[in-house]
């Protein structure tokens, strides 16, 4: 059984969120039934790349991706119109996230990530075929710390603004910075030494 | 490396460019340095593969589940949250959740930070415990839990310092603060701060030793709450406890606890829940609960009244209430014609009195006529209990009837008068194995949109003329034939009470009952994706909703309905009458560590002798679906007959395409073609972009090549493709073949429906899909059904949704071969299983086989051990598969000898989400305490009264529309029975299903009324005969998704 999401690159229109989103969560309000069909239309790739890349395990996975939009539901009073709604999203995001992983205990989460993250390990076949970099890179984010993950995830894939993120994930801007920091430096560091391997193998 | 690399690297990973600007020196030590080098190059390699990686989008049942339930929350809510207003106490809804993230940030500190928090937090936590939802004695909570949130700070400082004895001085004065508040906010709510007391000592400890974490601190407290106050339900089983203006009966909270609701006070919480339990019905309106709270708090009150009414007068052994009387003294009059035989064996039961003075009792206390309880069936009597008020028009029916019921309005005791189940076909949704044949002439009518021919036996059970139920006494029957028509003299009142009288009669029977044997396969009637259901959906959707316009305004009657329940009202202007037919609320919690979970439950609250009941099976599936597809093996068929039109030709690569992305690895794809260069032109396992790209040039470009093969063909030949390439390994129904078209299929129908129907049957499904507007959607509709498979519609550019959800149907199974094995207890007998069958002994070895195969296929599939083959005793019932999110029930008409265990049922099944073997066991013990019928045994109710409707629109769909003036009366005395047992039970005046059935029903009598008119059309009689027909299926079917 390998876990499946559909993968489509990000270049369809509706995919992609205009500056008014922040209007939709107003017209949900305003009972426009409608306008939250168009939010989760336009959130849910990110939402549902963010629980997958962050490790939470395919089964909880639908579970947690319809949690999250009913919290979004259930709490659109709360959104304050003049701030951004994409970091508004992925405070209640990553914090579903965190309960979820604390919910689980470390062991557990770790051994099942790496046996599911086996079973999602194509052959070698599609190997070849694969985008080599990208496999690794996701299968790397996924050994980051959690709080590097949240960072990378949120600055570097979904190209959010420093700020918007330590918003989002209710931490000083100078923390998100260290935590940034870091990620970056394992991930190099662990491509150098991969491609460094890379290279002695093809000397041989 | 040296640390000025580390430093320099740190750099680097700072600087959002990468080229450090400003810092030559570092940029000079980078040129010269390889290890910084690479490193910045890593680092601008990984940061452009970051923002490149794919977006990843869910599944396409993970939106639908979402929306499921976003349907099911109440659609005022988004506004509420933005008026501002709750009907909670703020302390307890938004205010909380600020102060507990606020504490979440301090606590984030350092540990003594963490420490404090955490101890405030229980605090909180107990304060919020303490609070409950009561507003009078809210003041004095708040005070006590204040001060104990002192002692509870200034104990977390002294354990911190290590001066436990102090600390022990503290807890001791906490427990003395919460016990004394504890019964200032709520008497015998005690037990319950007690416990919560004794839990949060012991987190601070844990929290002050610092071994464990927050979480776990919180899920202990959470968890005890709920266990204390579930406790405490049990441990004041029947006490009624006054909180703050509001009363909670306890039993009836434990009854409703243990049948599956979740929520802690039985009328208001409860009903609340069971109002918005399914997400087909829409939720109640705070007006509606509080209404109904109120109505039960006063229901409730009437019962305190007179039981302490009784205890006044001092009476020897009535400490059990006069309902326990008034049920013994029923059941002695339903057990012998003499009422002084009744009461000689209730003396006997109760040496202190004697029968007839236990009566007069009776009557004395609840101000009935002296006399009248010898007259009283059980169900009658019991109903009186709560309508005191109106007994004069209750009394009517105590006498027997006047004059027989008329033939119109005799109900099918249970079993009879039922449909027989359709033969059990495998849900095409999923490509399930067959269970039994289910490409029956019928089927293949329906499709057709032809009126059918039933075939005997289930003719015999269908018609509406067998109604009269085979219990029934002979001589109740003889009446009933030969009774004339109801004049139209009768009042409605009394019309209905009549009614309402028949039904409570037979379902209070026993005698001249003939039993069955509980032994033995019975017919499975969980049919999701029933390709003859999804095809008569398909039929009326494309033609037939514009028939019945002219006679009746299905969108008015619907916004009628819903402004009954202060819904909004719907937009769509296609409605049609058969939309109002729902399954009912089944108010079973979804299991949350399982697949499956069983829930048993009864039409009475408790029995005190021979006693005729309904024993109800509810299976509940988890709302999780079972996980990704598999590897599938799938055959593409392309008509390509004739020349196509641009649009068309774009619809086609759009779908070819959309079915290359969503190939995963171990797909097995292929192409085949009808028409020009006809055959395999994409092979399994050669299905890649590159080969598409090519194929699909070859195939769009202009031209028409003669001799191509001819669409049998090519569907024989993907079918015989997918069957070669086919791994006996996979999973059940990874196999299919897709036949697309967007032409006519001009008398190739026939040819192609025999080629899908003999793939379906060797295990390859065939699901079709039109594209264009110039596909004939009953041809589809016929092929799909011929091959067990879907029917899809493509339009615009919604190819890559369509394709993931025909590719996903199987992950929508979440447990496969399930196996009812039902026992009745000794002395248990049973009537009937309501509209099922006892399969022969033919149709009993097909379940037998087909099951043991799907266990040795999921076992090697899935590494699930197989653990079938064999018969067990009780009545069995194989289902091929069950859906997330899905409810079922199945209904035992039995009749109980008395007080003491019914029935036990154990579930087995292949559990797909939890991958082992499931097992889920529940039993049914009545006792000799009785009540009036709360939400549960009404719900049994609920549901025979559907499969009894289901029934009687099924018959009489299929009848030739000759007898308007019978069928008119059938539906008008269903229509009647449903409002006099809404007027009968409180608690279902306001109750969605029965009002949408009603609504129906009398819409479907107001097309009759123009029926007898001329110049209505045969396709008009045909539209309505469909309605009804489909009406019957959505009755108790679960709706299957269509495509648009």
């Amino acid at each position: 059984m390998t876990s499946n999401p559909t993968s489509t690159r990000p270049t369809s229109p509706a995919q992609i969120i205009s500056l008014d989103d922040r209007q939709l969560l107003q017209r949900h309000l305003g009972g426009d039934p409608l306008a939250f069909r168009e939010l989760v239309s336009a959130y849910r790739s990110k939402v549902f790349g963010y629980l997958v890349r962050c490790g939470v395990r395919n089964e909880s996975r639908d579970d947690l991706f319809q949690e999250i939009f009913l919290t979004i539901h259930s709490n659109a009073s709360r959104y304050d119109n003049a701030q951004a709604l994409s970091p508004w999203i992925f405070t209640i995001v990553s914090n579903k996230v965190r309960d979820h992983f604390r919910s689980v205990s470390r062991d557990r989460a770790e051994s099942l990530g790496d046996r599911e993250q086996r079973a999602e390990d194509p052959g070698a076949h599609e190997l070849a075929e694969a985008a080599e970099t990208a496999d690794w890179l996701e299968r790397a984010i996924r050994k980051l710390p959690l709080s590097q993950r949240e960072v990378v995830l949120l600055c570097c894939v979904h190209n959010m603004e420093q700020l918007e993120a330590a918003r989002a994930l209710g931490m000083p801007i100078n923390t998100l910075k260290t935590h940034l920091r870091r990620a970056r430096i394992t991930l190099a560091r662990h491509l150098v030494s991969k491609d460094s391997a890379a290279n002695r193998e093809v000397s041989r | 490396m040296s640390a000025l690399c580390d430093n320099i690297q740190e750099l680097l990973a700072d600087d959002p460019s990468f080229d450090l600007e400003g810092y030559p020196e570092a940029i000079s030590h980078i040129e010269s340095c390889q290890s910084c080098r690479a490193f910045r190059a890593a680092l601008r390699a990984i940061e452009g593969h970051l923002s490149e990686l794919p977006q990843l989008s869910p599944p396409p049942g993970t939106i639908d589940g979402l929306f499921e339930r976003l349907a099911a929350a109440p659609a005022a809510s988004a506004a509420q949250h933005a008026s501002g207003s709750s009907s909670q106490p703020a302390l307890l809804m938004k205010d909380i959740s600020v102060i507990f993230a606020q504490l979440r940030e301090y606590g984030q500190r350092d540990d003594y930070a963490k420490r404090l928090v955490t101890t405030l937090s229980i605090s909180l936590v107990f304060a919020l415990a303490l609070s409950g939802p009561s507003g009078i004695l809210m003041a004095f909570k708040v005070v006590g839990s204040l001060l104990s949130i002192g002692l509870a700070i200034g104990m977390c400082f002294l354990a911190h310092n290590k001066r436990y004895s102090e600390f022990t001085i503290y807890s001791v004065a906490l427990v003395i603060t919460c016990y004394f508040l504890s019964l200032i906010a709520g008497g015998d709510l005690h037990i319950s701060a007690m416990l919560l007391i004794l839990v949060m000592l012991f987190a601070i400890f844990i929290s002050c030793m610092g071994r464990y974490g927050t979480s776990i601190i919180f899920a202990g407290m959470a968890g005890f709450a709920f266990i204390s106050r579930s406790m405490m339900s049990t441990f004041f089983n029947d006490v009624t406890v006054s909180d703050g203006g509001s009363i909670y009966s306890y039993q009836g909270m434990e009854r409703l606890n243990s049948g599956g609701l979740s929520g802690y006070y039985a009328p208001s919480n409860n009903l609340a829940n069971y109002a918005q339990a399914p997400p087909s019905v829409p939720a109640a309106s705070d007006e509606q609960i509080a209404k109904w709270s109120s109505e039960e708090a006063q229901r409730i009150e009437d019962v305190l009244a007179r039981q302490e009414h009784m205890r006044n007068q001092k009476k020897e052994s009535l400490d059990s209430a006069p309902i326990q009387l008034m049920a013994d003294a029923s059941t002695l009059l339903d057990g012998g014609a003499d009422p002084a035989e009744g009461a000689g064996k209730l003396s006997g039961d109760r040496n202190s009195k004697s029968g007839s003075h236990y009566l007069d009792d009776l009557e004395k206390t609840l101000g009935f006529d002296k006399g009248f309880a010898d007259r009283r069936s059980l169900n009658e009597f019991a109903g009186l209990q709560d309508k005191k008020a109106d007994n004069k028009d209750l009394l009517a029916l105590a006498q027997p009837p006047a004059k027989p019921i008329p033939r119109g309005q005799s109900f099918p005791s249970v079993g009879a008068g039922m449909p027989s189940a359709p033969e059990p076909a495998s849900p095409s949704d999923t490509g399930e194995e067959l269970f039994e044949a289910d490409l029956s002439p019928e089927n293949e009518a329906i499709a057709r949109g032809d009126e059918v021919a039933v075939s005997g036996a289930k003719r015999k059970a269908l018609q509406g003329d067998e109604l009269l139920s085979e219990s029934v006494p002979p001589k109740e029957q003889a009446a009933a034939v030969s009774a004339p028509k109801p004049s139209s003299s009768i009042s409605p009142a009394g019309r209905e009470s009549d009614v309402l009288a028949a039904f409570l009669r037979t379902r209070s029977q026993i005698e001249g009952l003939r039993y069955k044997e509980p032994q033995g396969y019975w017919a499975n009637t969980y049919l999701p994706g029933d390709p003859a259901f999804i095809a008569l959906l398909n039929h009326a959707r494309s033609a037939g909703r514009k028939a019945l316009k002219p006679y009746v305004d299905a969108g008015q009657i619907i916004a009628s309905f819903q402004a009954k329940l202060g819904m909004p009202p719907a937009q769509s202007p296609d409605l049609s009458l058969e939309d109002l037919a729902q399954r009912p609320a089944q108010p079973f919690d979804a299991p949350t560590s399982s697949a499956l979970a069983v829930y048993m439950h009864s039409d009475q609250t408790g029995i005190t002798g021979k006693s005729r009941m309904l024993v109800q099976v509810g299976l509940q599936a988890t709302k999780r679906a079972g996980g990704s597809r598999p590897a599938m093996n799938v055959a593409l068929v392309l008509d390509m007959r004739n020349e196509l039109p641009d649009e068309e030709k774009e619809a086609i690569r759009s779908l070819v395409v959309a079915l290359e992305k969503a190939r995963e690895v171990g797909d097995r794809f292929s192409l085949t073609v009808a028409g020009r260069e006809g055959g395999i032109i994409i092979k399994p396992g050669e299905f890649r972009h590159g080969t598409v790209e090519v194929a699909l040039r070859q195939l769009l470009g202009s031209g028409v090549s003669k001799g191509g093969l001819e669409p049998g063909d090519a569907l024989r030949s993907a079918i015989q493709a997918v069957k070669n390439s086919d791994d006996p390994n996979s999973p059940l129904g990874s196999s299919m073949v897709i036949f697309a078209t967007s032409q006519p299929l001009q008398g190739l129908g026939a040819t192609l429906g025999s080629i899908a129907h003999e793939g379906a049957v060797g295990g390859i499904p065939v699901s079709v899909i039109g594209i264009g507007q110039r596909a004939v959607l009953r041809e589809l509709d016929s092929l799909a059904l011929a091959g067990q498979g879907n029917r899809r519609i493509l339009t615009g550019r919604d190819a890559l949704d369509l394709v993931a959800r025909e590719l996903s149907s199987l992950g929508k199974v979440v447990a496969r071969a399930v196996r009812l094995r039902i026992r009745l207890a000794p002395g248990v007998k049973l009537v009937d299983v309501v509209a099922s069958r006892r399969l022969d002994e033919i149709q009993a070895q097909r379940v037998r086989d087909a099951e043991k195969s799907v266990d040795m296929r999921i076992s090697r599939n899935l590494g699930i051990q197989a653990d079938r083959g064999e018969d067990e005793e009780g009545i069995q019932i194989v289902i091929p598969a069950f859906h997330a999110g899905d409810s079922h029930v199945v209904l035992l008409d039995v009749v109980a000898p008395g007080p003491g265990p019914i029935s036990e049922v154990t579930v087995r099944y292949k559990d797909l989400v939890y991958m082992n073997n499931g097992v889920a066991r529940g039993n049914l013990d009545l006792g000799r305490y009785q009540s009036a019928s709360g939400p549960l045994e009404l719900n049994v109710m609920k549901n025979l009264l559907a499969l009894q409707l289901s029934a009687v629109l099924e018959s009489e769909g299929r009848r030739p529309p000759s007898d308007d003036e019978r069928l008119g009366e059938l539906l008008h005395t269903y229509s009647q029975l449903l409002k006099a047992i809404q007027q009968h039970y409180p608690p279902l005046r306001t109750d969605a299903d029965l009002l949408r059935d009603v609504a129906m029903l009398d819409g479907y009598l107001e097309i009759l009324t123009y029926f007898s008119e001329p110049g209505v059309s045969a396709e008009t009689r045909e539209q309505f005969s469909s309605s009804l027909r489909l009406a019957s299926r959505l009755k108790v079917l679960p709706k299957p998704t269509l495509d648009k």
